[in-house]
């Protein structure tokens, strides 16, 4: 039987008056790489922040590494990795800065492994943010939720707004630890390219909820009518066949 | 590094520049500041201490609204949000370094300030800079920081947090100011301002704060952090204003248990039943107080306080006219004034005999149809009689009945003249003139002098020269006749005699001047015959009215009253004519006698009313009787 390494049931949020997610469901096992597809301003980076404890849910329940993220807060937090959609740290840290901040927050930091993964991907050391190019900055940010060698790895659409060159870097990078450690992966994205590069499980969020939620298969081969926007679910199945084509 | 090193750290980092800004702002302020100030500020510290101080608020205001905010602005606070360690850590590292920075700038700006005043007027600088100071210091740039942190998070912008905080400060404190302003003489204890400013303030801070930033930053914006946060900080302030409300209603109500109580007058009412007590209350014994109006009914000792603060009792004006050393306390209160002590408010007249308000007054006048009672009143009670025993007193004028027992009245044209009894006749003060009214005569008269001595007696008047030259010189005793200003020796008297009381037989009680010199004794003036008074009573050495004022208990009288004293000790002794002995009751020095009869006294000292008896009983407590407590 495969753990369940992510549980939200019927997470509601709302701001203000209006909701952004309303009876919200999902479950993740353990060691699966799942891609969150939504629209925009569908609730994706909300329900990130849910995840990591920074926001209440209003209703639901929700369970992250067996740990409720309001009350266990750090220890969730110590075991999740998150990447930002941009990089959003300090512009006067350097990439080594950033990580002697980090250090002393997780007890599984590996400074050898951050260093290591900084030359891996070709980051600068010296140079401040607010002067490396965005692409720097976000293999920085991968590099910081890596490693601490996270049990889940949290990638808020970490590729928005990458030329093609720099998230091909990224998204190598991604693939690559992915296929080392074998851990647990939520990625938000509306990049249907890189969900059908990295995806074991697909989950679309549409009005709040989670509309659909199987392997890419499972989503595009049912026969009865889908609750997929109708775009949406064409951009899909055009990128599965290109891919297949390639 | 640990945590909290990377997290100061981090804090140094981002608030460099403005770190920078002040640490160069510090010495070129006082440099400048050094040469524009009075030169008076230098010599006594003033300026030390003002510029260290603020250059620990300046900070804590700056950095205060800038810690947080502008990593909310910047939308950097998500990063520490979502770490481990999350807000809090960081909320705690950055108060720590807030007080670190305000605190290096305080002893940055105490260097600069203590290095200009040495520089600028060579003047040393002797105050201190004890532990204690540096830690109220430090708390005072806490709360500082704290209230600023929590302003900032209610702002739309950070910049209006430093004027935000200073209104909600000053909203804050004007409770206080207002109620400390309006009755100066509630004073917070330092028990209540270690409470009040180094708990509550920087504890109540750090709580708003607290709650204020981690509202905004789980994303419920400024609107809810203000609500939560202005509602904990209503609920936590409210216990403070509250304290210092009941500290002002406590000092509306007359307390006569407590220390700080004192008594500042009594007036005994006709027939004695009811004292009016005028007394205020003041912290550390000064003067500025409240004034309270009791009245006490002595024969129970119950007491109630009447009118509110700030009021007091005084004698209606044809009463209370001024008795220059005189014991107007002795006066029969037929009415009495109750109403602001300033007097600048309408007063209730109360009868002084029932404790009734019978009417209200603005010119302190006698009301109509009263004049007769407080006359018969008067007529029992006065010192001031005539050789064959009929009663004068003084009104508005001079009044007496007739043999025929009409009454009659001698005008002094001028009201509230100041006067004394001197036997038969009164002594008038008109500015630095004197005058004499002699009742035989029933007429006003110029004195032989302004350095002579007079004593009224019916037939003459017995007056002495006094010169305060190089010598005190006393002359002899003359007597002397008003009306053609005709002087003769008194050969029965020696001039060190003082004329302490004139007896309704003509004979007079003398004291020689100087203990050395004889006791008191009673002298016949037509034969010369003295008889010695007996002052065993009192112990041996007892001066008997010399250096007081014996003439203000003294009309003529058979059993006068008599002040003595020995040494520190005082007594008022009263005179059996017959016996030629003096009974005494001890007269503190802090009591003043409130009313006289036959065998007591009641007298008055800070805190008490208590009844002095001649036959040698325990003096009786009247006021405050605890047991009594205050009728309500």
């Amino acid at each position: 039987m495969t753990d369940v390494e992510l549980c939200a049931k019927g997470l509601v949020k709302r701001f203000r008056k209006q909701a952004v997610l309303s009876g919200f469901d999902l479950e993740l096992e353990s060691g699966s790489v799942t891609v969150l597809l939504g629209e925009n301003g569908a609730g994706k980076t909300t329900l990130m922040q849910l995840l990591l404890g920074t926001l209440k849910p209003d209703e639901g329940t929700l369970s992250v590494l067996g740990l409720d993220p309001l009350k266990q807060t750090k220890k969730l937090r110590q075991a999740i990795g998150f990447v930002p959609d941009r990089p959003d740290v300090y512009g006067w840290m350097t990439s080594l800065d950033l990580m002697r901040f980090l250090t002393p927050q997780y007890p599984t930091w590996s400074q050898d492994r951050a260093l290591a993964l900084l030359g891996e991907l070709r980051v600068p050391k010296a140079t401040p943010f607010r002067k490396m190019s965005r692409g720097e900055g976000m293999k920085a940010m991968l590099v910081a939720a890596l490693a601490p060698e996270p049990e889940l790895l949290l990638l808020d659409e970490p590729f928005a707004g990458l030329d093609p060159i720099v998230r091909e870097e990224v998204l190598r990078g991604v693939i690559g630890e992915l296929r080392e450690s074998g851990r647990t992966v939520l990625c938000t994205t509306h990049d249907l390219d890189i969900a059908a590069r990295i995806a074991d499980h697909i989950a679309v969020l549409s009005g709040g909820r989670c509309v659909e939620h199987g392997t890419m298969a499972e989503v595009l081969g049912q026969d009865e009518p889908t609750r997929i926007p109708e775009g949406l679910r064409e951009l899909l199945e055009r990128t599965v066949h290109e891919k297949e084509a390639v | 590094m640990n945590l909290a090193m990377t997290f100061a750290w981090r804090e140094f980092r981002e608030s460099r520049s403005i770190l920078l800004v002040c640490a160069v702002l510090v010495p070129v302020a006082c440099v400048g500041l050094a040469f524009a100030l009075p030169r008076e500020m230098f010599a006594n510290g003033d300026f030390v201490s003002r510029f260290s101080a603020a250059c620990v608020i300046l900070p804590a205001l700056v950095l205060g609204s800038e810690l947080f905010m502008s990593e909310l602005r910047g939308q950097r606070l998500a990063v520490i949000g979502r770490l481990p360690f999350g807000i809090g850590r960081a909320f705690w590292v950055k108060l720590g370094f807030l007080v670190a920075v305000c605190l290096g700038l305080g002893a940055l700006g105490l260097a600069v300030s203590v290095f200009a005043c040495a520089v600028v007027d060579g003047i040393v600088f002797t105050g201190f800079w004890s532990p204690l100071l540096f830690a109220a210091t430090a708390i005072v740039a806490l709360g500082l920081g704290a209230w600023t942190m929590a302003v900032a998070a209610w702002v739309p912008r950070g910049s209006f947090a430093i004027v935000g905080t200073l209104l909600l400060l000053g909203t804050v404190s004007l409770p206080y100011t207002l109620a400390w302003y309006n009755n100066p003489w509630v004073r917070p204890s330092l028990t209540e301002v270690v409470v009040l400013g180094f708990v509550l303030f920087p504890v109540l801070g750090l709580i708003v704060a607290w709650l204020s930033v981690l509202a905004y930053a789980r994303g419920h914006g400024a609107g809810r952090a203000l609500l939560l946060g202005g509602i904990v900080a209503l609920f936590g302030f409210s216990p403070g204003w509250a304290w210092v409300h009941g500290n002002v209603q406590e000092w509306d109500r007359a307390r006569p248990f407590e220390k700080d109580f004192f008594i500042s007058n009594a007036l005994i009412g006709t027939g004695e039943h009811y004292a009016y007590v005028s007394a205020y209350r003041a912290r550390d014994g000064g003067r500025v107080g409240r004034w309270y109006a009791l009245i006490v009914d002595l024969e129970s000792g119950e007491w109630k306080q009447v009118g509110g603060a700030d009021t007091c009792f005084s004698p209606i004006s044809a009463l209370g006219r001024r008795r220059y050393s005189s014991l107007e306390c002795c006066m029969p209160h037929e009415l009495l004034l109750q109403g602001r002590y300033d007097g600048k408010r309408r007063a209730e007249i109360i009868d002084g005999r029932t404790t009734k308000i019978i009417g209200t007054t603005a010119d302190r006048s006698v009301p109509i149809g009263r004049l007769d009672a407080i006359r018969r009143a008067l007529a029992d009670r006065s010192a001031l009689r005539f050789a064959d025993g009929r009663p004068a007193w003084v009104l508005d004028d001079i009044e007496s009945l007739t043999a025929d027992g009409e009454l009659r009245a001698y005008p002094l044209g001028t009201k509230d003249v100041p006067y004394r009894n001197l036997g038969h006749g009164l002594e008038i003060r008109r500015g630095k003139d004197k005058l004499y009214f002699d009742l035989a005569r029933w007429q006003l008269f110029e004195g032989p002098g302004r350095k002579f001595r007079c004593v009224i007696l019916p037939e003459f008047w017995l007056v002495q020269e006094r010169r305060s030259g190089f010598r005190y010189l006393r002359g002899p005793w003359q007597l002397y006749d008003p009306e053609t200003r005709n002087m003769a020796r008194c050969t029965t008297l020696d001039e060190k005699d003082s004329v302490l009381a004139v007896l309704d037989d003509g004979r007079v009680v003398v004291q020689p001047v100087g203990v050395r010199f004889g006791g008191p004794a009673i002298v016949d003036l037509a034969t010369g015959k003295r008889v010695s008074i007996d002052c065993s009573a009192m112990g041996d050495s007892v001066a008997v009215g010399v250096g007081l004022d014996v003439f203000r208990l003294q009309g003529p009288g058979s059993k006068p009253w008599l002040p003595c004293a020995s040494g520190a000790q005082r007594w008022l002794a009263r005179l059996d004519v017959a016996a030629a002995q003096l009974s005494a009751i001890p007269w503190p020095e802090s009591a003043r006698v409130v009313s006289i009869a036959d065998d007591r006294v009641i007298l008055a000292d800070e805190h008490t009313l208590y009844v002095g008896y001649l036959d040698g009983r325990e003096p009786k407590l009247l006021f405050p009787l605890r047991e009594k407590g205050a009728k309500q």
